[in-house]
């Protein structure tokens, strides 16, 4: 290695070093925007979640993704097409009413976990389809009956 | 003819989510000779309004627009809001179930 690399050898081998790190720095910087363009495709952003970072946003989606599958369950149980025009209706008001329940909670300081917040609007859309002659016993938000559910439900403008 | 909401999950909080199109876009003119005062309200076609999604929807619109125009048509309802005509309660079905193949929970039809 010495006599190889002597005098102006080892300026040549910095040299060549420098050259390799550019060049690997280059490869990455393609690798990446190869990502994010799909490898010639358009983005398709449900492979690059570059907003999943932020704990904010991902409470979020849990507190969502919780809504939306009580409500998928509340539907399907009642044996409610997924066209039924009563949709509609009961999604605006329920998420009207959800709004006021959640700050009901805030004013009793009842802080909401997330699932809470899917259990609260379940509550709220079971009141609406009931409301609208969906029988009752078809209607079962959550298995469990205990003091903190009692809470949630009391929520219900 | 069944007309049904076109929702797609949002790219940020992966909620469902439909473009609405609350006023018409205003078209107005320049030219190089003359000043044209002339403002023409137009209002949006549906694949127009479906290609608005693009950057708020986890998925592509084209690719989107490919599937639907398969079994429907895309249309903006009264309200301003993106929908799909389908024929009737079963090419609607057929949508979902293709919508579901191609996008899996991404995109979704709803009253």
């Amino acid at each position: 290695m010495r006599r190889i690399f002597r005098g102006n050898d080892i300026d040549t081998f910095k040299g060549v070093c420098y050259f390799f790190s550019k060049l690997m720095i280059l490869k990455r910087m393609l690798q990446k925007q190869t990502l994010y363009r799909g490898g010639g495709k358009t983005v398709n952003a449900a492979n690059v979640d570059e907003f999943g970072y932020d704990p904010g946003i991902r409470r979020m989606r849990r507190v969502f993704s919780q809504m939306e599958a009580v409500s998928t369950k509340l539907i399907g149980d009642a044996g409610i097409s997924p066209f039924d025009p009563r949709l509609r209706r009961w999604r605006e008001a329920a998420r009207v009413l959800f709004e006021r329940g959640w700050a009901a909670a805030d004013r009793r300081n009842l802080s909401l976990a997330d699932d809470e917040a899917g259990i609260l609007y379940g509550f709220v859309l079971k009141r609406l389809m009931e409301r609208d002659g969906v029988p009752e016993e078809k209607l079962q938000v959550i298995g469990r009956q205990d003091a903190r559910t009692r809470e949630i439900s009391g929520l219900v403008p | 003819m069944m007309r049904l909401r076109l929702f797609g999950r949002c790219r940020i909080y992966h909620d469902p989510v439909s473009p609405v199109l609350r006023e018409p876009a205003q078209i107005g003119w320049t030219a190089w000779f003359r000043q044209i005062d002339l403002v023409t309200p137009r209002k949006l076609k549906g694949k127009e309004l479906l290609q608005r999604t693009r950057g708020w929807w986890t998925v592509e619109p084209d690719e989107v627009e490919a599937v639907v125009e398969a079994h429907g048509r895309l249309v903006v309802g009264d309200g301003g809001e993106l929908m799909v005509e389908c024929s009737d309660g079963q090419a609607a079905a057929r949508l979902a179930a293709a919508l579901s193949e191609r996008f899996g929970d991404q995109v979704m039809l709803a009253p």
